[in-house]
């Protein structure tokens, strides 16, 4: 058998693990909004450990940090500085969100919002923002798994092939199972990934160097600009530490709230599971680390690939390694995107009814219409994703990029309701709206920005504060928020 | 799993004396991660970033490798504080 072959056979063995995975616990979930967006709130530990874990985790990690590192090398390692700070405020955040999902039946980070600041604005706005951030992430995801299929396969399945295929699977289990699907697979594919992980980032370095010891020795003679902290910018010259400090202070707060992973709060068991998540959290990161090797096992053996994003299959192709090993990561780059993607799809769905469609329609859905809605919706996310990462030609890094800065934005917003009883209305909405437009405004024209090189999300971030703090201070809070404020700060 | 017994759940988590304030542990933490974000962020320990360290690696991942590892015990401290250690039942609750 070829290379192939084996490597082909060995992702359709994973595929159909993970299909099995995400089926069956749709056997044991209620037939409600509740089972399907927050699985009955019943995730324990470590279903949450590896679902905060891997969904994090998408092929831009897999294949990109590899990229990081052997083209801008220690500028990679902001990835896990981000990684380690962004987890933090969850810790204090996390349990409140969850007891407050309880009391009120919410299942997305929007419901919180808007209830707390009783502003159906608020709730579009936010669900609005959280689809303009899902979609590119979801179709970088399906166009990498695509992209794996077709590369493995030398183009006899094309990449629209290669990404239905995966994202079959994903539609399938999401469907039937919802977030407890997710849960599941996530557990199984961040299992895979990290093992895969940390035997390549081990195995590459002593094949090539032997050790990595020896690996950093040869590139501090080689390239010793690639170990100067903080690294290299995109086009080679020394990246400023304003840009690395502010990447990974926005980064960190994007990490914080990205609807997907804020609404498994709601999924959680209890407060100690969730508390014990993100205690146990900083252990996934060191998952990362590995990856780094990879590509700095590549910078003096093999010089000058391009993109550098390929510097993975690059190694693989160039050391011969056996079928079944090159099957294994392309399995497990395949996780990395699906365990991304599957989440991001459900959280997706959920938002554009939960947060979208029902408040406009005046709540005149019952729970198994709500249910059904949602479920057409996972397929209509599904087709529009899919439909870019097939046939359109947007920028979609861009947009992912500029969607990080504005998904930044809600941590104010989020603060607030949770800590300053006395915050008006209105104040959250502008905070949030000065920020988005802040952060466009700098992201279309860097030219602009008051201090260069910092990312445009601190910007945004200032305005957000300023404005929310100015208009709470300004206006006059009516009783009722206020109340509601206090029982926010009291649960 | 046995930290998610609900009943051992019903007691700890009623919004006790910390709901207003810290424990010494949770200030720990919040210390800690501020501490790491003004060494992950800023130029302030720029110099201690140059070089080689342990096993040959570059000295600047063995500080992020650090501050990974010193906002993880933080974080177990404080948990253990609260609720008397992973995987355990039930224990103390204290509130600093």
């Amino acid at each position: 058998m070829t290379t192939a072959t084996v490597a082909l056979a060995t992702c359709g063995v994973y595929l159909v693990a993970t299909l099995v995975m995400g089926l069956l616990p749709g056997l044991r979930v209620s037939r409600s909004v509740a089972g399907y967006v927050a699985a009955d709130r019943s995730m324990d530990t470590l279903v949450l450990y590896f679902v905060l874990g891997a969904s994090i985790f998408s092929s831009f990690a897999f294949l990109g940090a590899p990229g990081w590192a052997y083209s801008r090398g220690l500028a990679a390692l902001y990835v896990i500085a981000y990684g380690i700070l962004g987890m933090v405020p969850f810790y204090f955040v996390g349990p409140r969100v969850r007891r407050l999902g309880e009391r009120y039946g919410f299942v997305t980070q929007a419901e919180l919002l808007a209830h707390r600041f009783d502003s159906r604005p608020l709730s579009v706005l936010m669900a609005l923002l959280s689809l303009g951030a899902f979609v590119p992430y979801l179709v970088l995801q399906m166009q990498g798994a695509g992209l794996i299929l077709s590369t493995l396969t030398d183009g006899r399945i094309s990449l629209a092939a290669g990404a239905a295929a995966a994202y079959g699977v994903v539609l399938v289990y999401v469907l039937w199972s919802g977030v407890l699907g997710v849960g599941w697979t996530n557990t199984f594919q961040g299992v895979f990934m990290m093992a895969i992980a940390w035997f390549l980032g081990l195995y590459l370095p002593y094949q090539l160097h032997g050790g990595v010891g020896p690996m950093f020795d040869a590139i501090r003679g080689e390239r010793p600009e690639l170990l100067m902290a903080p690294g290299l910018a995109a086009d080679g010259s020394s990246w400023t530490w304003a840009a690395f400090g502010s990447s990974v202070l926005v980064s960190a707060i994007g990490f914080t709230m990205w609807p997907h992973l804020f609404m498994k709060a709601y999924a959680a068991r209890s407060d100690r599971s969730l508390r014990l998540t993100v205690v146990l959290y900083p252990t996934f990161q060191i998952f990362l680390v590995p990856i780094l090797f990879i590509g700095f096992a590549g910078v003096v053996s093999f010089p000058g690939v391009e993109p550098a994003d390929s510097i993975l299959p690059h190694l693989l192709v160039r050391l011969e390694v056996p079928a079944l090993l090159v099957g294994l990561v392309c399995a497990g780059a395949l996780a990395a995107s699906m365990s991304s993607g599957d989440s991001i799809l459900h959280a997706a769905a959920s938002i554009v009814v939960r947060d979208g469609i029902r408040p406009l329609s005046g709540g005149g859905l019952d729970d198994r219409r709500e249910r059904g809605a949602i479920r057409v919706a996972v397929l209509v996310v599904s087709l529009v994703a899919y439909y870019f990462a097939v046939v359109s030609r947007v920028d979609l890094v861009a947009l992912l990029l500029a969607a990080y800065g504005g998904v930044a934005q809600i941590m104010p917003p989020v603060l607030a309701a949770l800590y300053w009883p006395r915050v008006p209305r209105q104040a959250p909405l502008a905070g949030l709206a000065a920020g988005i437009a802040v952060n466009c405004l700098f992201l279309l024209r860097p030219e602009l920005k008051p201090i260069a090189g910092l990312h445009e999300g601190v910007f945004g971030l200032a305005a957000n504060v300023v404005v929310l703090g100015l208009v709470a201070l300004l206006s006059r809070v009516d009783e009722r928020t206020a109340a509601r404020g206090g029982e926010y700060l009291r649960t | 799993m046995s930290e998610d017994d609900p009943t051992a759940e019903t007691a700890s988590e009623q919004p006790g004396p910390r709901a207003h304030g810290m424990r010494a542990s949770e200030r720990a933490v919040v210390l800690v991660t501020l501490l790491a974000t003004l060494a992950l962020c800023t130029p302030l320990v720029a110099p201690a970033w140059v070089g080689t360290g342990p096993f040959g690696l570059p000295r600047a991942l063995v500080w992020v490798i650090g501050w990974l590892l010193a906002v993880f015990v933080a974080l177990v401290v404080d948990y253990r504080r609260e609720t008397g250690g992973i995987g355990r039942d039930r224990g103390a609750r204290g509130d600093g």
